[in-house]
C-alpha cells in the first residue's frame, strides 16, 4: 500500500515542480527549479514503475469504476510513466533562456503532469479530465500565435469522442465495435492522423517548440491505442483504421519531404510515429505490439532530442528554412552532430532503439499484411531522407553565419543524455523488449492471418543446410 | 583438433577486423560527446594503429582460412534480442559469423583496400579541416563493410548495409561548405534509401520463407513464387549501391568527397557491395530463371549504356566513375549467368585496378604528357569508330544521349516535378484548413524584419 | 542568319560588344592549367589605388579584399601586430583626433579601441542568444581604461552594474534600430535572382550543370573517348547538338528556340532585347551572367584570345556564343520553373528584392564599445543616432583595411630594420670566389644561397630573373609540342631545339608510348577494360607499394624506364648564321653569336659581375618535382611560364662558353678570362637535387672546380631541405639535414602528399641590390633576392630601370597571386585540392560538375602572410622617383600601391620608404635586431614564422 502511494507521489511532485515554477520571478530561475523538480519527478517515476505497480495486467478503462485505487501503474504505462516525466524534464532543461519564462515553462511542465495523470488513470472519468486538460496550457501557449482555435476544437472533440466510447463501452452496449470506432477516432484527433493531421504542422509552426514537443512527444495517442488495443483487440475496426495509418504514414512523410519550413516538417514527422504504433498493433499479436510499445519510447525520445536541436539552433539563428544553406558546420559542430545524430535515431540507425522497434513492426506487418508493410518501409525510407535533409541542410553551405556559439554544457548535456538512452537502449534492448513484451502479454502470441497460408512456402520445399555450430 | 583451434583464431580474427575500428569510432564519438574532441593528430594515431590491425587480423584470417581447406565456418555469439513465445517459437535478432569463399574474397578486399587507402589518407588528409570527421567516417565505414561481408544472416547484414551507406551519404557531402557536395550526398542517400527498403522487404520475405534470415552457402529454396520475389528484391536492393542501371545517375556526382574517399567508396567497395548481396544470397534465388534473366538484363543495360555515357564524359573522376560501373554491369552478367568464380575474380581485380586509378586521378595532366612525350606527338584521336560507322544524325542523337547521362536524370526531375508540385499543393491545403478556423491569426514568420529583444523581455531575464 | 551589323556607334551591336570586352577583363584570366603562371588575380583593377580596387572587385566579384577579421585579432593576441602598429595605421590614412561630440572620445580613440578590444562577432539573433546566455548584462566587459572603469562606475547602482548595463543595451538598441533604414530594395539584374526570389529555386543548380557538361565536352582535350562531334563555333555546335531532342523538363521550348535562325550575336540581342535591357544596361547584365560561371567564361575567353596555350587543337571559341547560350537557357528554365511553381515571371525585370538591414550587431558593438569608453545611457540617449552611424560606417571591409595595415606594418619596419642596420656594416663579397652561382631571383632559392654561403663563404652568389634573358619557344626532346621558356607577358622570338645524338632511341619511345596508349584507353571500356580487370589482381602490387612504400616504388619506376626507354644525351641547337630568315611561323631558329653576346652581357652587367671572375660561373635555373599535382606547373619558374628553367641556364651556359661570344664581350669592354667556364644546371626545389648539363663539354680545370663544390652543394641541398622540412607538420623536428632530406625526397614522388613543397607561400619582400647588403641576413625565405650593383650603373640608372621593370610585374603578380587566393579561397583561389577534379586537360573542377577553380589551392597558401610586395632597392629616393616616374607600368604599381616601395642609399646606407606623400626616413623606433649564431640555430624547432635575424659573422668575414 505504501509502494503504489508512489504513483501519486510522482504525480504531486509533478505538479509541484509547476506550479514553483510558476511562482519563480526570473527565467533563470524557473528553468533551474522545473529542471530539479523534472530530475525528482523521473526519479520517482522510476521508482513507482519498478515497485508501485498496483496491477500485472491491465484493467478495462470504464466511467465512475471505483473499484481500486484511482491511480496506478500496469506494465503497459510502467513503461510509459518515467518516459513522459524525462521528455518534459529535457524539454525545459533545454529551454534557451531566452524563451524561458516561468508562465511558458510552468505550462510546459503542466502539460507533461496532465500526461503523466492519464498514464497513470486506472479510472476513465479521470483519465478523461486528464485527457483534455493536458491540451488546455498548450492551447493557452498558443494563444494569439495562430491555430489556437483549432487546437483546441479538436482536442475536445477528442475527449468527447473519448467520452463517447467509454460511456458506450460501460453501458454495456451490444455492438463493441462502435465504441472502438470512436475510440480510435479520439486516438487519431489526439496523434494528429490522417485526416485530423493539419493541427500538428500548424501547431509546430506557431507554439514554441518545447510546448509542441512536450504535448506531442508524450505520444498519449499511442498510449491510449495500446491500452485499449491491449486489453480488446477489435480486429475489423483496427484493419479500417489500419488504412488510415498507411495513408497518414505516406502523406506526411512525403509532405515533410517537400517543406522548406523546418518545423513545419518537425510537425510532419511528428505524426509517423502514431501511425507506425497504429499499424504495429493492428497485426493483434505479441510480436508488432511489443515493437509498437519500443517505437513510441524511441520515437518519442529521439524526435524530442531533434526537435531540442533544432531550437537550439533557432535560439542562435531565428526561423530555419531548409531551401537555403544554412552553414556553419565547421564552427559548430557539436550541434550539427546532434542534429544529425538524433535525425538518424528517429529512422532506425543500427544500434539505436529505433531499429529495434521498426524491426519488429516490420516484420509483423510484413508478413501479415505486405502491402502496408511496403508503405511503411517507404515512409521509413522517405523520413530518412527528411532527416539527413535537415541535417546537411542546415549546416551544409558557404558559411553565413550569425558567428553564433556551439551547445553549451546544459544543452550539451541535455542531448547526450537523450542520445545516450537511445544507444544504450538499442545495444543492449533485452531488458526492454522483455518489460514491453511483459506490457502485451494478453495479446495471443502470434496471429495468423487468413491470407497467410496463400503466401507461405511449402515446409517441404524448404532445403536449409545443417548449421555448423561450433560452440 | 589443431582444426578447430584455427577455426577459432579465424573467427576471432574476423571479429577483431569489424570489432577494432567500431571501438575506435565509438572511443572518438564518446570523447566528442563528452566536450574532449581529440586533437587530429591523435586520432590519425589512433586511426593508423586500427587500420594496421584491422588489415593484418584480415589478411590472416584469409590465409588461414585457406590452409585450413575452405570449409564455411558459421559461428552463432547469441541474440541482440529475442522475443520468447509461449508456444516455444521465438523471434529473434541472431548475431552470427560466416565465412566461405565469397565473403573470404571481400574480407580481404577490404582489409587490403581500407589498410592502403587509410595509410593513403592519413598522409592526403594532413591538416585538412575536418580531417578528424574523415578518418572516423572511414572507421565506421571499414567496421560496417567488415560486417557486411562476414554477416551470418541477412539481418546482419542489414546492419552494415545502412551503415555504409550513411557513411557513403556523409563522405560525399564532406565538403559541407558547398552546396554540390550537399545536394549529390542526400541524391545518394535518397536512392539508398529506395534499395535499403526493398532489402528489408527480401529479408521478411525470406523470414517468412526459410523461418529465419540465415544465410545459406548451399542452394536452399528450391524455385517457386518466394525465390523469385526475393531474388528480384535482392537485385533492386542491390541496384543502388552498385549504380546500376537506373540508378547510375548518383555516381559520378558522388565524387564530391576527397580522392582517397571516392576512390574507396566508388572505385572499391561501396559499388561491389551490390555484387556481394548477390553472390552472397545467390542459393536462395539462383532456381529462379526469371531473376537470372533480370540480373543478366541489369548488368547489360548497365554496362552497354555505362560504356556509352563514360566514353562523352570530359572529366576525370566521371570517366571512372562510369567505367567503373561497365566493369560491375559485367559482373552482374556473370552472376546471372551462375559464373560466380568468374565474378569474384573480376570483383577483386577490378576493385584493386579502379582503386588504384582513382588515387592516381589527379596524374592524369601528367600522364598525358608523358604519353605525348613519350609518341613524341599528340595523342591519337579516339572514337573514330563511331564516326565511321555511325550516320550522322544517329551519331549526334547518340553524342547527347552520352552526354545528357541517358536522360536519367531528365526522366527523374519529370516524374519528382510533378510529385513535389502534387505535394506542395497539398500542403497548402493543410495550411489553409488550419487557418479556416483562426483566420484572423497570423503565424510569425521570418518575412518579418528582425528585431532585437524587446526591452521587456530583457528587463524580465534580469530580473 | 541574323547578324546585325553595326551601323551607327551608340547601336545595340557596339553596346553588347563593350560589355563583353568589360565583362571579359572581369574574368579570371588563367590559361589551360598546364600552363598555370603567377599573375595578379585583380589585373584588370589596376589602374586604380590598390584599397579602391579591393573594394571594387569585392562589391564585383562578391569576393573578400581581406583577410579574415578573426585572423586579424588572432594576430593581435599573438603580438602579430601590436596596438601601436593599429594607431600608426590609423594615424597613416588621416583618422580625425577631435572628439565626435562634446563628452564623446574622438574617432581616433574610438576606432583604436574597437580595433584593439573588438567585440564578440555576432549578427542577428546570434547577438540576443549571447546576451541572454551569457552573462553580458551581469558583468562589465574587461578592458576598461581607468578613467572609463570610473565613468562606469559611477553610472552603476549600488547593487552593481545590472542596471547601468540593461538601460545601457536598451539606449544601445534604440540607436541601432533609429540608425537601420527598414528596408532597402535592390533591382534583379538576372532573371534567376528573380525566380530564386519569388519561389526559392535556384535554376544555377540546373542551367550549370547543363552548361558545364557541354562547355566541357566542346572545349575537351583529350580526356573523352568519344570527342563531341564537329566543333564548329559554339553556338552553331550548341544549336545541333541541343537541338536533336530534349527530354529534360526545364528545357521546354528549348528546341523550338533553337531552330530560330540565330548567330551567337544575334541571339545574345535578341534575348538582351527580351529582357527589355536598353544598351546602358547590357554592361550589368553580361557581367551578372558571366558571373555566374566565371571561371568556365573565363575558360572560354582564355580559348578565344589564347588558343596557343590550349593543351590539343582548341575549337573556334567565342564568349558571345558562350552568353548567347547562357542567355538562352537562363530565359527558358526561369520560364519553366515559373510556371511549374505556378509563380509569374516578369522578363523585363518586375519587383525587386527587399533586404532589412540587421541592427543586431551594431547594437551589440554599441553596447560593447559604449562600456570599454565609459558611456552612460544618457550619453547613448543623447549621441545615439551620431555613434551608430560611427559604427555602421567603420564595417568590416574598412576595419579589415585597417588592421591589414597594421599587419604590413609590423613585418615591415621588421624587415627595414634590419636592412638599415645591414647597410651601415655590410659583409662584403669573398676576395677570391671558389665560384659564382647565378641563381633564380625566386624566394626559394634564398634559404638555399644562405646555406650555402654559411658552410662555403667564398662562394659568391647572385639572383637573376630564372629565364636568364634567354626568351626562347623550346622544342625539348621527345616533347610532343614546343614551349615558351619567357616571362609569360612576353612572346619569344627564338626557337631553340634539343636533339639527341645519334637516333636517340625515338622509336622504342614510340612503341612504348603507343603501349602506354592501349592500356590507359582499355581500362576504360567494356571488352578490353573487363580483361584487365580480371587480371587487375596483379595492380594490387603497385597499389601497395605506391601507397605504403612510395620511395621504393619510384625507384623501382626509375629503373624499368631506364631499361625501356633509356635517357639519351641531347644537344641544343642554339647558333644561327648572321643571315638566317625567320622560319614561317616568325620564330628565328636559335640565335646569333652577336645576340648571344648582348644576352650573356645583359645579364652578367644586370648582376654586377664584371670583374673577378672564378674558374667556374654556374647558372642555376630552378623547377620542381611532384606526382599528383595538377597544378605541377605553378611549383616551376615564373620567370619561365611556369616550365622548368633548366634549359635556359643551359642555353645560357652554351651562349656564354662560345669564343665568339666571349669575343664580342671583350670588344663591349667585358673580359671574361678564358680560364672561366660557365655551366648550366637546374635546382629542383623540391628534392634540392642539382641536374648538370654538358659537363662532358668542360674544361678539365673546371671539372676539377667543380668536382669539389659538389660535396659542398650536396650538403647545402640537405640544409635546405632541413629548412623547409620544419614549415612541414608531418615531419618531425629536430632531425638531422640528411633525414630531413630524405624526407623531402619522399614527398616529391609520394600519391598521397598533397604540399610537396610550399611553393612561394611566405613571400613578401624583393630586395634589389648587392648581395653584400643581405649576405649573412636570415630572410626566412620570403625575400625576392635580384643582385644589382649601383656602382656600375649609369646616372640614369637604366640597369634598374631594366630589373624593376621585369621583377616589378613578375614579383608583384606572385605576391598578388597569392595574396588573393589567401584571402578569398572560394572566390580568388582554387580551395583545397583534394577534391579537385581534372577536367579536359584544361582546368580542375570541384568534385562533380562545378565551376573552374582557378587562382591557388589552399595547400599552396595556408602558410602565406597575405601582404603587398615591399620592393627595396639600393638606390636614391631620387633615382627611384626619376624611374617610377618614367617608367609606366613601374609607375601604376608603385603609385597606386599594389607594391610598397624603399630605398637604400647606395652610399649612406639610409632607408627611406615611400609612404603615400613621398619617400619618408624609417625610424627604427628602439626595436632590437634579432640575433642568431646561425641559421640552423636560429629555426630549429620552430614551425612558425621567424623574425628577420643577423647571423654570426665572423666565418662570412673570414673569407674577404
Amino acid at each position: 500500500m505504501m509502494l503504489d502511494s508512489l504513483t501519486l507521489l510522482t504525480l504531486l511532485v509533478a505538479f509541484a515542480t509547476a506550479l514553483a515554477t510558476a511562482c519563480t520571478r526570473t527565467g533563470q530561475s524557473a528553468r533551474t527549479t522545473a529542471t530539479v523538480g523534472g530530475i525528482v519527478t523521473v526519479g520517482f517515476a522510476l521508482l513507482s514503475a519498478r515497485f508501485g505497480r498496483v496491477a500485472e495486467g491491465l484493467g478495462s478503462l470504464a466511467l465512475f469504476h471505483v473499484e481500486g485505487p484511482v491511480f496506478g501503474l500496469d506494465g503497459l504505462s510502467a513503461l510509459l510513466f518515467p518516459f513522459v516525466a524525462a521528455i518534459t524534464t529535457a524539454v525545459v532543461a533545454m529551454k534557451p533562456t531566452r524563451n524561458s519564462t516561468p508562465q511558458r515553462l510552468a505550462f510546459q511542465l503542466l502539460t507533461g503532469a496532465l500526461s503523466l495523470g492519464i498514464v497513470a488513470s486506472r479510472r476513465g472519468d479521470v483519465l478523461v479530465v486528464f485527457w483534455l486538460a493536458s491540451a488546455i496550457p498548450t492551447a493557452l501557449d498558443l494563444r494569439g500565435r495562430g491555430g489556437a482555435r483549432m487546437f483546441l476544437g479538436l482536442q475536445a472533440a477528442s475527449a468527447a469522442l473519448l467520452v463517447a466510447s467509454l460511456a458506450l463501452a460501460s453501458a454495456g452496449h451490444r455492438d463493441p465495435e462502435s465504441s472502438e470506432a470512436l475510440l480510435l477516432l479520439a486516438v487519431m484527433t489526439r496523434g494528429g492522423m490522417f485526416p485530423f493531421h493539419a493541427w500538428v504542422p500548424r501547431l509546430f509552426d506557431a507554439a514554441p517548440i518545447g510546448s509542441a514537443l512536450v504535448f506531442v512527444q508524450a505520444q498519449m495517442g499511442s498510449y491510449l491505442l495500446a491500452r485499449d488495443t491491449v486489453v480488446a483487440p477489435s480486429e475489423s475496426v483496427l484493419a479500417v483504421f489500419n488504412v488510415f495509418a498507411v495513408v497518414a504514414l505516406l502523406y506526411c512523410a512525403a509532405l515533410a519531404l517537400v517543406q522548406t519550413s523546418a518545423r513545419r516538417g518537425l510537425g510532419y514527422l511528428a505524426v509517423s510515429p502514431t501511425a507506425l504504433v497504429l499499424v504495429g498493433f493492428a497485426d493483434g499479436g505479441q510480436l508488432g505490439a511489443t515493437g509498437a510499445l519500443l517505437v513510441i519510447l524511441s520515437a518519442g525520445f529521439a524526435q524530442t532530442g531533434f526537435g531540442l536541436a533544432l531550437e537550439a539552433i533557432e535560439a542562435r539563428r531565428g526561423a530555419v528554412r531548409l531551401d537555403q544553406d544554412g552553414g556553419g558546420h565547421a564552427t559548430t559542430p557539436a550541434l550539427a552532430g546532434s542534429l544529425l545524430v538524433l535525425g538518424l535515431c528517429t529512422v532506425g540507425l543500427p544500434g539505436t532503439l529505433a531499429f529495434v522497434g521498426e524491426d519488429l513492426v516490420f516484420n509483423t506487418t510484413l508478413t501479415a499484411r505486405p502491402l502496408v508493410g511496403i508503405a511503411m518501409i517507404a515512409a521509413t525510407a522517405m523520413n530518412g531522407a527528411t532527416v539527413l535533409r535537415y541535417a546537411l541542410r542546415i549546416f551544409g553551405g558557404k558559411k553565413r553565419t550569425n558567428g553564433e556559439g556551439d551547445l553549451i554544457l546544459r544543452e550539451r548535456l541535455v542531448l547526450a543524455s537523450l542520445g545516450a538512452a537511445l544507444f544504450a537502449l538499442g545495444i543492449f534492448p533485452q531488458s526492454l523488449v522483455a518489460a514491453a513484451r511483459h506490457a502485451v502479454e494478453r495479446l495471443p502470441p502470434h496471429v495468423e492471418p487468413a491470407d497467410r497460408q496463400a503466401t507461405r512456402v511449402h515446409p517441404e520445399r524448404l532445403v536449409l543446410p545443417p548449421r555448423a555450430q561450433l560452440r | 583438433m589443431l582444426n578447430s583451434v584455427v577455426a577459432q583464431f579465424v573467427i576471432a580474427l574476423v571479429v577483431a577486423m569489424v570489432v577494432l575500428p567500431l571501438l575506435a569510432f565509438s572511443l572518438v564519438a564518446l570523447l566528442q560527446v563528452s566536450g574532449r574532441t581529440p586533437k587530429d593528430k591523435t586520432l590519425a594515431g589512433l586511426a593508423r594503429l586500427t587500420f594496421t590491425c584491422a588489415s593484418l587480423a584480415g589478411l590472416v584470417a584469409g590465409g588461414l582460412y585457406v590452409l585450413r581447406g575452405g570449409t564455411p565456418l558459421r559461428v552463432a555469439f547469441g541474440h541482440w534480442f529475442s522475443l520468447g513465445e509461449p508456444d516455444g517459437r521465438h523471434y529473434g535478432f541472431d548475431v552470427a559469423v560466416l565465412i566461405d569463399g565469397v565473403s573470404l574474397v571481400y574480407l580481404s578486399l577490404t582489409a587490403i583496400l581500407c589498410g592502403t587507402v587509410g595509410a593513403f589518407s592519413l598522409r592526403y588528409m594532413q591538416n585538412e579541416r575536418g580531417a578528424g570527421g574523415f578518418l572516423q567516417l572511414l572507421l565506421l565505414f571499414t567496421a560496417s563493410m567488415s560486417l557486411l561481408t562476414v554477416a551470418e544472416s541477412l539481418d546482419l547484414l542489414f546492419v552494415g548495409w545502412e551503415l555504409v551507406g550513411i557513411t557513403s551519404a556523409l563522405l560525399i557531402a564532406f565538403y559541407r561548405d558547398r552546396s554540390g557536395p550537399v545536394r549529390h550526398g542526400l541524391l545518394a542517400f535518397a536512392i539508398y534509401r529506395v534499395c535499403d527498403g526493398a532489402l528489408l522487404t527480401a529479408l521478411i520475405v525470406l523470414h517468412h520463407a526459410t523461418g529465419s534470415s540465415s544465410l545459406p552457402t548451399e542452394v536452399s529454396i528450391a524455385g517457386g513464387g518466394s525465390a523469385t520475389l526475393f531474388g528480384i528484391l535482392i537485385l533492386v536492393a542491390s541496384l543502388g549501391k552498385s549504380a546500376q542501371w537506373p540508378f547510375s545517375s548518383w555516381l559520378p556526382r558522388a565524387m564530391e568527397g576527397p580522392t582517397p574517399s571516392s576512390a574507396i567508396m566508388y572505385g572499391a567497395l561501396s559499388i561491389h557491395a551490390g555484387a556481394y548481396l548477390l553472390l552472397r544470397t545467390a542459393p536462395l534465388w539462383e532456381s529462379s530463371s526469371a531473376v537470372r534473366v533480370a540480373v543478366v538484363a541489369i548488368g547489360l543495360v548497365s554496362a552497354a549504356l555505362g560504356s556509352l555515357v563514360g566514353r562523352a564524359q570530359t572529366d576525370a573522376k566521371s570517366s571512372l566513375a562510369y567505367a567503373a560501373i561497365v566493369q560491375v554491369g559485367l559482373i552482374y552478367m556473370e552472376i546471372g549467368f551462375g559464373w560466380q568464380r568468374l565474378a569474384l575474380m573480376h570483383v577483386a581485380g577490378h576493385a584493386i585496378l579502379r582503386t588504384f586509378e582513382f588515387l592516381r586521378a589527379p596524374s592524369l595532366i601528367a600522364d598525358h604528357q608523358v604519353l605525348e612525350s613519350q609518341l613524341g606527338n599528340a595523342a591519337p584521336r579516339t572514337g573514330a569508330l563511331y564516326e565511321r560507322m555511325l550516320p550522322k544524325k544517329v551519331r549526334e542523337s547518340l553524342y547527347v544521349l552520352a552526354l545528357e547521362r541517358g536522360y536519367a536524370d531528365a526522366v527523374a526531375a519529370r516524374f519528382f516535378g510533378s510529385a513535389r508540385r502534387i505535394l506542395l499543393a497539398f500542403d497548402r491545403f493543410d495550411e489553409r484548413t488550419a487557418r479556416l478556423f483562426d483566420p484572423a491569426d497570423v503565424v510569425c514568420r521570418s518575412e518579418t524584419p528582425p528585431s532585437i529583444v524587446a526591452p521587456a523581455k530583457l528587463e524580465e531575464s534580469i530580473r | 542568319m541574323k547578324t546585325p551589323s553595326p551601323t551607327q556607334p551608340q547601336d545595340p551591336l557596339c553596346a553588347l560588344l563593350d560589355a563583353l570586352e568589360h565583362a571579359a577583363h572581369l574574368l579570371p584570366a588563367q590559361a589551360p592549367i598546364a600552363r598555370f603562371v603567377h599573375h595578379n588575380t585583380l589585373h584588370a583593377y589596376e589602374e586604380q589605388p590598390f584599397e579602391e580596387a579591393l573594394l571594387t572587385a569585392s562589391r564585383d566579384l562578391a569576393a573578400e579584399p581581406y583577410l579574415e577579421e578573426e585572423r586579424f585579432v588572432e594576430a593581435l593576441a599573438t603580438g602579430r601586430i601590436t596596438p601601436g602598429d593599429i594607431e600608426a595605421a590609423l594615424a597613416e590614412v588621416g583618422t580625425p583626433t577631435a572628439p565626435l561630440a562634446a563628452g564623446l572620445p574622438s574617432l581616433f580613440a574610438w576606432r583604436v579601441v574597437r580595433l584593439t578590444t573588438p567585440p564578440p562577432a555576432l549578427t542577428g539573433e546570434a547577438v540576443s542568444w549571447w546576451l541572454t546566455e551569457t552573462d553580458a548584462l551581469g558583468v562589465i566587459r574587461p578592458g576598461l581604461s581607468p578613467e572609463a572603469q570610473a565613468r562606469v562606475d559611477d553610472a552603476s547602482t549600488s547593487d552593481g552594474p545590472r542596471h547601468y548595463l540593461a538601460s545601457l543595451w536598451q539606449a544601445c538598441a534604440n540607436a541601432a534600430r533609429e540608425q537601420c533604414s527598414p528596408c532597402k530594395l535592390t533591382a534583379f539584374v538576372r532573371l534567376r535572382d528573380q525566380v530564386l526570389e519569388t519561389t526559392g529555386r535556384d535554376v544555377d543548380v540546373f542551367v550549370n550543370g547543363f552548361v558545364i557538361r557541354f562547355l566541357g565536352g566542346y572545349l575537351d582535350q583529350g580526356v573523352a573517348y568519344w570527342p563531341m562531334p564537329e566543333r564548329d563555333g559554339l553556338y552553331a555546335t550548341f544549336r545541333r547538338i541541343h537541338g536533336q531532342s530534349v527530354l529534360d523538363p526545364w528545357l521546354d521550348g528549348l528546341r523550338a528556340e533553337l531552330t530560330e535562325p540565330y548567330d551567337g550575336v544575334g541571339r545574345a540581342l535578341h534575348e538582351l532585347g527580351l529582357l527589355g535591357a536598353s544598351p546602358s544596361d547590357f554592361g550589368a547584365v553580361v557581367h551578372a551572367t558571366l558571373q555566374a560561371l566565371p571561371g568556365w567564361a573565363g575558360m572560354v575567353h582564355q580559348f578565344e584570345t589564347r588558343p596557343d596555350l590550349t593543351p590539343g587543337t582548341a575549337p573556334p571559341t567565342t564568349l558571345v556564343d558562350y552568353l548567347a547560350l547562357r542567355l538562352l537557357l537562363d530565359r527558358i528554365v526561369c520560364q519553366n520553373v515559373a510556371r511549374s511553381s505556378g509563380t509569374q515571371l516578369s522578363l523585363r525585370g518586375g519587383t525587386a528584392r527587399a533586404t532589412f538591414e540587421d541592427p543586431h550587431a551594431i547594437a551589440l558593438e554599441l553596447f560593447v564599445q559604449a562600456q570599454l569608453q565609459g558611456l552612460t545611457p544618457a550619453d547613448l540617449a543623447a549621441h545615439g543616432r551620431l555613434l551608430a552611424r560611427t559604427v555602421a560606417e567603420y564595417d568590416s571591409p574598412a576595419r579589415r583595411a585597417t588592421y591589414h595595415l597594421a599587419y604590413e606594418r609590423h613585418f615591415r619596419n621588421q624587415v627595414l630594420d634590419i636592412l638599415a642596420v645591414q647597410a651601415t656594416a655590410r659583409i662584403p663579397d669573398p676576395a677570391e670566389p671558389l665560384a659564382q652561382i647565378v641563381f633564380c631571383i625566386d624566394e626559394r632559392e634564398e634559404s638555399y644561397r644562405r646555406q650555402l654561403e654559411e658552410i662555403e663563404p667564398r662562394i659568391n652568389t647572385f639572383g637573376y630573373a630564372g629565364h636568364f634573358d634567354v626568351m626562347m619557344r623550346f622544342e625539348g626532346h621527345g616533347a610532343p609540342y614546343p614551349v615558351p621558356l619567357c616571362p609569360p607577358i612576353l612572346t619569344p622570338k627564338h626557337r631553340v631545339r634539343e636533339v639527341p645524338e645519334g637516333e636517340g632511341g625515338l622509336s622504342r619511345r614510340k612503341r612504348l608510348g603507343a603501349l602506354n596508349h592501349r592500356r590507359r584507353v582499355a581500362t576504360r571500356t567494356l571488352v578490353r577494360g573487363s580483361l584487365m580487370s580480371l587480371a587487375g589482381i596483379t595492380s594490387a602490387i603497385s597499389l601497395i607499394a605506391r601507397t605504403l612504400f612510395p620511395p621504393v616504388a619510384e625507384h623501382v619506376a626509375t629503373a624499368l624506364r631506364h631499361v625501356l626507354a633509356p635517357e639519351v644525351a641531347t644537344r641544343f641547337e642554339l647558333t644561327r648564321a648572321d643571315d638566317a630568315p625567320a622560319g614561317a611561323d616568325g620564330l628565328y631558329d636559335g640565335y646569333t653569336f652577336t645576340e648571344q653576346a648582348n644576352i650573356v652581357e645583359s645579364l652578367l652587367r644586370g648582376v654586377g659581375l664584371v670583374e673577378s671572375f672564378s674558374p667556374l660561373v654556374v647558372i642555376l635555373g630552378h623547377g620542381s618535382t611532384s606526382v599528383n599535382n595538377p597544378h605541377a606547373s605553378a611549383y616551376n619558374c615564373g620567370a619561365c611560364a611556369g616550365g622548368k628553367g633548366g634549359a635556359n641556364a643551359r642555353a645560357f651556359a652554351l651562349m656564354a662558353n662560345a669564343p665568339e661570344v666571349r669575343r664580342i664581350l671583350r670588344e663591349n669592354k667585358l673580359d671574361v678570362p678564358d680560364t672561366t667556364s660557365f655551366i648550366g644546371a637546374c635546382h629542383d626545389t623540391a628534392t634540392d637535387g642539382i641536374e648538370w648539363y654538358d659537363v662532358k663539354d668542360l674544361t678539365t680545370s673546371a671539372r676539377s672546380t667543380l668536382d669539389a663544390l659538389l660535396p659542398t652543394l650536396d650538403r647545402a641541398g640537405a640544409l635546405d631541405a632541413h629548412e623547409r622540412c620544419r614549415r612541414f607538420t608531418d615531419v618531425p623536428l629536430g632531425l638531422s639535414p640528411e633525414r630531413a632530406l630524405t624526407f623531402a625526397i619522399r614527398r616529391t614522388v609520394d600519391l598521397a602528399q598533397p604540399r610537396p613543397e610550399y611553393c612561394h607561400a611566405t613571400n613578401a619582400v624583393c630586395v634589389v641590390g648587392r648581395r653584400s647588403l643581405t649576405r649573412g641576413l636570415y630572410l626566412d625565405r620570403r625575400a625576392f633576392l635580384v643582385s644589382y650593383d649601383p656602382t656600375i650603373d649609369d646616372e640614369e640608372a637604366h640597369v634598374l630601370e631594366r630589373i624593376l621593370g621585369a621583377v616589378g610585374p613578375v614579383g608583384a603578380g606572385i605576391n598578388l597571386e597569392y595574396y588573393f587566393s589567401r584571402v578569398d579561397q572560394d572566390r580568388y583561389g582554387s580551395g583545397t585540392k583534394l577534391p579537385h577534379n581534372i577536367t579536359g586537360l584544361f582546368g580542375v573542377m570541384d568534385g562533380h560538375g562545378s565551376d573552374l577553380r582557378t587562382g591557388l589551392h589552399w595547400q599552396t597558401v595556408e602558410l602565406h602572410e597575405p601582404m603587398r610586395l615591399l620592393v627595396v632597392a639600393e638606390a636614391t629616393p631620387k633615382t627611384l622617383g626619376a624611374i617610377v616616374a618614367r617608367h609606366a607600368v613601374i609607375r601604376r604599381l608603385v603609385q597606386n600601391r599594389w607594391i610598397l616601395v624603399a630605398s637604400v642609399d647606395p652610399l649612406t646606407g639610409e632607408v627611406m620608404f615611400l609612404e603615400r606623400d613621398g619617400f619618408k626616413r624609417h625610424a627604427q623606433d628602439g626595436r632590437t635586431i634579432p640575433q642568431a649564431a646561425s641559421s640552423r640555430e636560429h629555426y630549429q624547432r620552430n614551425r612558425e614564422h621567424l623574425p628577420m635575424a643577423q647571423l654570426a659573422r665572423a666565418p662570412f668575414e673570414a673569407a674577404c
